[in-house]
């Protein structure tokens, strides 16, 4: 037992882990809810990376057909008999992760821890965003930096979610993967020919196999690495440059409790682990209780139902593209991180309480109400043209391609 | 103290030196990009489209790239062109023109909004398409005339602006422009994609 010890002893000195378990810590950072939610984000990461790496071992992309039994999870389906079961022609994708979700021990459970932190870290994400807004966190030396690597790693965080719900290639993932390649197209109208870059890149406008192993390796491999960098810089900037100070106005009392300091180890370590069990156990009740299940099997031509709807993520963003001209809709997620970005070299003055930043707090809110209201809507209504707040811009006519054939006629 | 004040407000001017640098690029790139290539690629009728040559010629146009009459008949077909790594998603048709003819289109089904596939419409004669994801509606000017292109056709239909015959205009939805169509030749008793725009 004393080997142990002793072993146990020599790691924490040999690799300077002393240093770090015993890092002070503000008391308020401890005690605030605002200052926990960066922790969900993140560990929400590392969760996504273990299910995840189980996941890529088990997943075969590709789009060549496949028979598949229906998803018992989704009834109403219509298919064909082939020896007394019923069978759907499905993508080689969608009969992998078939074959993972209901034919692999613990797949299922593997899929759905995956997909409900997934949603946990994109909601973290979001919840941690706002509560570093609120708290003007850019306003202290060296909060700049960590905003903008922040806004990086949220506007990764959305990419990476749209990347792994193409995966499957159900009917609603090769809708995003359609208007994910598509989506570009509106900067050559401008004259900057980024979506034929894209398209000559990935060398088709419509998925193919080359496509969705080029979408496989970004998900798994570039941009969960892009992440880990980022997140690293991050943690070592809050390690050495401190959380953002309280936003009490009294500034006797705000020094008094910037300077009321904890170690690192047990205080924080006990609250980052409660955090990540009690994580683990509302993720395992949402699996339980409301299991997602693997949508619609799609094959190339099938006629698509209308009214389909995408996760609530990106559910804001649909909804302004559908009611708001595409010229000005198309730009609003770079409006928004652009925004985003800017924000510290703008709110520069006062102090962080937030009765002498009410304003900046305001721009806040109605910032989440943007995301908030177009979330809401396209969950409640189907939207009708009438309503729009802004009326189409009808293209000029140079924009269409004339048909392009002679026409000839074949009938009588 | 006063060297971490000068340091601070060096970093804070580089910071917002680039960054005025930055936008003002990113605001003026695309303002004069639209002007000195707009017009030359307007005028071309390509904008935001690349063409794809399938065959050469219609003589040696593989049977993959063709659908039999006979088959357009019972309604439209989807066809998946593969060229390559590339893919193109088309449906070929038949469309009953208002001089009685029957004429054999196709189309590239990628959505000119947001990229969704959309789906044809009509029953036996191809009409139209309607995108499911955002409710673009596509309809193809059956008139060998031209169609009406806005409702000034109505008072003056000699000098308003027609869609061309066999266009897929959009009708309605948020789509900015028409349907990427695909050039077909009919070769004996099929009909051949040899051109396509993505």
């Amino acid at each position: 037992m004393r080997v142990f010890v002793r072993l146990w002893e020599l790691i924490l000195e040999r690799f300077h882990l002393k240093e770090f378990l015993e890092h002070p810590v503000p008391r308020y950072s401890n005690l605030n809810p605002l200052y926990w939610l960066g922790d969900v984000a993140a560990m929400s990461f590392f969760i996504l990376a273990i299910t995840g790496f189980a996941l890529a071992l088990l997943y075969t992309p590709g789009l060549s057909l496949t028979k598949t039994p229906p998803d018992p999870l989704l009834p109403g389906h219509h298919g064909e008999e082939l020896h007394g079961k019923k069978v759907y022609d499905a993508t080689q994708s969608y009969a992998s992760v078939y074959q993972i979700t209901y034919l692999t021990p613990l797949g299922f459970i593997l899929r759905q821890i995956h997909l409900w932190s997934a949603y946990m870290m994109i909601f973290a994400t979001l919840a941690h965003f706002f509560a570093k807004f609120i708290l003007g966190s850019y306003k202290r030396r060296g909060g700049g930096a960590l905003w903008l690597l922040g806004v990086l790693l949220g506007f990764l965080t959305i990419n990476q979610a749209v990347l792994g719900y193409i995966l499957p290639l159900h009917l609603d993932g090769i809708l995003a993967i359609q208007i994910g390649l598509n989506l570009f197209r509106y900067f050559d109208y401008f004259g900057i020919p980024v979506g034929q870059l894209v398209v000559s890149i990935l060398g088709s406008a419509f998925v193919t196999d080359q496509v969705i192993k080029i979408i496989y390796v970004l998900h798994i491999l570039v941009v969960p690495a892009i992440i880990l960098v980022l997140l690293g810089l991050k943690i070592n900037g809050i390690l050495y440059g401190g959380v953002a100070p309280p936003p009490i106005k009294d500034e006797e009392l705000r020094r008094k409790a910037m300077e009321e300091k904890e170690p690192f180890y047990p205080h924080r370590f006990a609250l980052t682990v409660g955090q990540l069990l009690l994580q683990l156990s509302v993720i395992l009740l949402l699996a339980a209780l409301t299991p997602l299940p693997l949508l619609e099997p799609w094959v190339p031509g099938q006629e698509i139902p209308a009214g389909v709807r995408p996760p609530w993520p990106v559910m804001w963003y649909y909804t302004y593209v559908k009611m708001i001209d595409p010229f000005i809709s198309v730009g609003l997620p770079i409006f928004l991180v652009l925004f985003a970005l800017v924000v510290p070299l703008l709110d520069r003055r006062g102090g962080v309480s937030i009765e002498e930043r009410w304003i900046w707090v305001a721009i806040a809110i109605v910032y989440i109400a943007i995301i908030g209201y177009g979330t809401v809507l396209g969950f409640l209504v189907e939207i009708p043209k009438e309503i729009t707040p802004l009326t189409r811009i009808s293209a000029p006519p140079d924009y269409a391609v004339p048909y392009i054939g002679t026409p000839q006629a074949v009938g009588p | 103290m006063t060297m971490v004040n000068e340091d601070r407000r060096n970093v804070l001017k580089i910071f917002i030196g680039s960054s005025v640098a930055l936008s003002l690029g990113a605001l003026t790139t695309p303002l004069v990009g639209s002007v000195i290539n707009a017009k030359a690629l307007a005028l071309k009728g390509e904008y935001s489209s690349v063409e794809v040559v399938l065959c050469e010629n219609v003589d040696n146009c593989p049977e993959e790239y063709s659908v039999p009459i006979s088959e357009l008949r019972q309604g439209p077909k989807f066809v998946l062109l593969k060229k390559g790594n590339m893919a193109i998603p088309a449906v070929f048709g038949l469309v009953k023109a208002t001089d009685g003819k029957e004429y054999p289109v196709a189309y590239n089904t990628v959505c000119t909004h947001f990229g969704c596939p959309v789906n044809p419409t009509g029953g036996k004669y191809l009409m139209g398409f309607a995108c499911p994801c955002h409710g673009s509606f596509f309809t193809i000017c059956n008139d060998p005339n031209g169609c009406p292109a806005d409702e000034e056709c109505t008072k003056n239909p000699d000098k308003c602006k027609r869609w061309p015959f066999l266009e897929a205009y959009v009708s309605g939805g948020p789509a900015p422009r028409s349907l990427r169509p695909i050039k077909v030749v009919v070769k004996g008793d099929r009909v051949y994609a040899v051109k396509a725009y993505i």
